[in-house]
């Protein structure tokens, strides 16, 4: 048994697969903690498998990007000019992951003097995805000025990017004080729990601590992935039908599209994924002047809100949504006849019809609570094939529970160092003694990076089925010579576990 | 501004034994130093695909004898001189390099960019028109030079500032007084020409100028050069379009060379470049990478600053780490200074009766 939790815009959704599903929507006004201890009643959530999804404080959070300062202790040694990024320091990892210039502790110490009323600390050295030990080392006097909750070290992105490493650990700093928080607050009711990625991955929440921004974006790769496993359909758009908006993601052979490189506070990051396109209107937009206009004032009518909504104007237009009573009769009150709610529904079925061409769909796959009324006549509407499956309504959270565990393994190894860094993180590489003619081969280092991953998912958590499918995602290798002797051997090698839906899972 | 980077994957295919010092990672390396810094992110960036050059397009700087003794030797492997083996296929990667050089030209011709690195490899400049030699095979920079003759430039500066002579692209020019071939190298070394007594023949008399350095060089003798023989000579050529053949064999992290340069004087140099081309030639640039074998310390951060200062940006960041610095103390050498001097003073006295700018 799984249980997956999606805490939405408006409400909290939890699954609960096994056997059979269950599904419970919950309102984002009780708070996460009352949610949690509702599901408690309803699964063992310290036993059972529990993965959350929930990039809305992460969002709501980086909506205050400028609000939030962020102190930026860069060492970015010989290159470009990096002075508008942050605070340079003296220092220099090369492209071979050699320390050739050390810091200079005390200043060091002045820079975080100077910048120690900041709230949170991001700390980036160039090449540290070769050798984090600069990064390290600052990070042990850094944690003497700030909360180490408070502090983000770039090398834990994994990826070559300076810039962009730089600018995704700034959004590291600013959210991870808050992911600690859900993790602890989380933890009181559950043991051990995962946490679902933008990309439609499965990560544990340790993993996630380090580089919270892999959460960003997750809803929508959750409801896709959801939209998928309920409808067994590959190649769709998914319509997911929110309380505050409606969201639209490709699904291309059974996976949720994936975008790289997204922008945040008009900034490039290294985060990578879901593609998901938002239009601020949903269930709970509301009524004025005869018009759905994009904000949220409250519940709908029909649940005991006080304004009226998009969905109050499918209760007038002859749907039974909650109380569909109560809508009807804020509506005689709001219009002058039927065809003004009418009016309503058709504006929003025909502007996400409008989408869906733009997109050259050819099928949707509708999910949301509101998906089984208003899907049919978006899809009659665009012209395209639809269906609304079983369970719809909680799709997101279908989707979290069903994820399998996945990670990117980037590898960069260094025979003649004998170094081997996995993720940023230096180990010592099991050719330690490799010797001028005894140089691993190419497949040998693959096969060592593809186990490594295996190792490491299972580790997590992984099932072996799960783990038995390692795509290669990149490979490059050279000869270290010097002296005109082979030397070594420096290979990097960026594996990966797809995002995919479990083999636990029964389809 | 808009700098564009000609690269492709198949530049790090070429290899005549792993061992060789004109190897890939000096490509690698670079494209690792690029890739963190971001300049493919960068704005000021455009990443150009190249093509392979055409037959006619090498046909106009090599012989036909040469090129099918080229893609013959290919098949098999083959041998020019014990620097320049022929390994199996690289025929096609020597096209791709030459074909890179013109893509750069033609890119800046487009107004695609503003100016163009051609990140290639094999190198080219000693590649001569019946052979091949250290290291290279086809001559990039000329062939590209002679499709930008082809393409309405008829007066072109090629600057080549690589350790060693370019001797292949002197041969090639040597009687054409549309291209004015300017040579800074290192000597005595490789290849062993490249005196100032030799200026050219026929119409081209004047039109090659030869200026040899001493072992310690350094920043301050390279900026002297620029100042007293290459800007004066080059404003008074008035070319419409600017080649330069980039060595970056003259660090002073670089193995087989002893110039003493360092990679800002590298960037510092680019940026007098950049800036004489905006006043003379509309900005119109190209740069065909040739040497530079400091892969394992320098080569990645002095091709970054060259590109940095090819497209606009800072380069005051652009240095030396520390660790590096106690070797530069051993290759500059000061009593150069005064040897550069010499030679400065002896190319202007053979050139002044060609320049007026040496009178």
């Amino acid at each position: 048994m799984v249980v997956g939790i999606d805490v939405g815009g408006t409400n909290t959704d939890a699954a609960i697969v096994g056997e059979e599903i269950s599904t419970v929507k919950l309102p984002n006004e009780l708070g996460l903690g009352d949610v949690l201890k509702k599901l408690s009643g309803m699964a063992d959530l310290r036993n059972e498998k529990l993965i959350v999804s929930t990039s809305l404080p992460l969002n709501l959070l980086l909506s205050k990007y400028y609000e939030i300062p962020t102190f930026v202790l860069l060492v970015p040694g010989c290159g470009l000019n990096y002075t508008s990024y942050g605070k340079i320091l003296r220092g220099f990892v090369n492209h071979r992951g050699d320390v050739v210039e050390d810091l200079d502790v005390e200043e060091v110490k002045k820079a975080l003097e100077e910048g120690r009323d900041a709230d949170n600390l991001a700390i980036a050295a160039k090449f540290s995805v070769r050798n984090p030990s600069l990064e390290h080392y600052l990070y042990t006097i850094a944690k003497r000025y700030f909360d180490e909750r408070s502090i983000a070290l770039s090398h834990h992105i994994g990826e070559i990017n300076f810039p962009l490493r730089v600018n995704t650990t700034i959004i590291n700093a600013k959210i991870r004080k808050t992911v600690y928080e859900l993790t602890d607050l989380i933890g009181k009711f559950a043991g051990d729990f995962f946490f679902y990625k933008g990309d439609g991955g499965v990560i544990p929440y340790q993993v996630a601590l380090r580089n919270p921004s892999v959460l960003f974006n997750s809803s929508p790769a959750a409801v896709a992935v959801g939209a998928y496993y309920l409808a067994r359909e590959k190649n769709a758009l998914v319509v997911d039908i929110g309380g505050t908006t409606t969201d639209f993601v490709v699904l291309e052979d059974g996976k949720p599209k994936i975008v790289d490189k997204i922008e945040i506070a008009g900034m490039k990051t290294l985060i990578r994924c879901v593609d998901s396109v938002s239009l601020p209107f949903g269930g709970d937009s509301a009524v004025e002047n005869f018009s759905l206009r994009p904000i949220r004032l409250g519940k709908p009518i029909a649940f005991g809100g006080e304004h009226f909504t998009l969905t109050d104007a499918l209760n007038c237009v002859g749907f039974d949504i909650g109380n569909a009573k109560a809508s009807r009769e804020a509506g005689k009150e709001l219009f002058e006849n039927i065809a003004d709610a009418e009016r309503i529904v058709e504006k929003y079925v025909s502007m996400i019809a409008d989408s869906v061409r733009e997109m050259e769909a050819e099928k949707i796959v509708g999910t949301g609570f509101l998906a089984k009324y208003l899907i049919p006549m978006i899809a009659k509407e665009a012209g395209v094939g639809y269906v609304v499956p079983e369970h719809s309504e909680a799709a997101n959270a279908v989707g979290v529970a069903v994820s399998r565990i996945s990670l990117t393994l980037y590898a960069r190894f260094d025979t003649e160092t004998g170094r081997v860094v996995y993720n940023g993180e230096l180990e010592k590489c099991e050719f330690a003694q490799c010797k001028p003619g005894n140089i691993p081969s190419d497949e040998e280092l693959i096969d060592l990076a593809m186990e490594k991953a295996r190792k490491l998912a299972m580790s997590y958590g992984a099932s072996p089925e799960d783990v038995e499918d390692v795509r290669l995602v990149y490979f490059n290798s050279y000869t270290v010579v010097r002296d005109g002797l082979k030397r070594g051997k420096i290979a990097d090698v960026v594996v990966q576990i797809e995002p995919g839906v479990s083999s636990d899972v029964v389809w | 501004m808009v700098t564009g980077i000609v690269y492709h994957k198949k530049y790090l295919e070429h290899e005549q034994s792993p061992t060789h010092p004109e190897r890939k990672e000096r490509l690698a390396y670079t494209m690792d130093q690029l890739k963190e810094e971001g300049i493919f992110d960068n704005p000021r960036i455009k990443l150009l695909e190249p093509f392979e050059a055409s037959l006619d397009d090498v046909l106009a700087v090599h012989t036909s004898s040469y090129i099918d003794f080229l893609r013959k030797e290919s098949i098999k492997g083959g041998f020019i001189d014990w620097d320049t083996i022929v390994p199996v296929g690289l025929f096609e990667v020597a096209l791709l390099a030459a074909g890179g050089a013109i893509r750069a030209a033609k890119a800046v011709v487009d107004g695609e960019v503003d100016n163009a690195f051609a990140m290639i490899r094999p190198p080219g400049h000693h590649a001569k028109p019946n052979i091949g030699a250290g290291f290279c095979y086809l001559n990039n920079i000329a062939i590209a030079v002679k499709w930008l003759q082809r393409n309405g430039f008829h007066r072109i500066l090629i600057l080549d500032w690589d350790a060693h002579h370019g001797d292949g692209t002197q041969e090639i020019f040597y009687k054409d007084n549309s291209v004015l071939f300017i040579s800074t190298h290192q000597m005595p070394l490789y290849p062993g020409t490249g005196y100032p007594r030799e200026v050219g023949a026929g119409e081209g008399e004047g039109y090659t100028i030869n200026v040899p350095l001493p072992p310690g060089t350094s920043d301050e003798g390279y900026m002297m050069v620029f100042d007293e023989i290459i800007e004066p000579v080059a404003r008074e050529f008035k070319p419409d379009f600017i080649a330069i053949s980039a060595g970056q064999d003259n660090h002073f992290t670089d193995p087989i060379t002893g110039l003493a340069l360092t990679a800002r004087g590298y960037a510092e140099l680019m940026k007098r470049a950049v800036d004489l081309a905006k006043d003379i030639c509309d900005g119109k640039l190209m740069a065909v990478l040739e040497g530079g074998y400091s892969v394992e310390k320098a080569l990645p951060y002095t091709n970054l600053g060259i590109i940095a200062a090819m497209a606009g940006m800072d380069i005051s960041h652009i240095r030396e780490p520390e660790k590096y610095l106690v070797e530069l103390k051993w290759r500059k050498k000061e009593y150069a200074i005064r040897k550069i001097q010499d030679n400065i003073k002896q190319v202007k006295k053979i050139h002044k009766k060609y320049w007026s700018c040496f009178k």
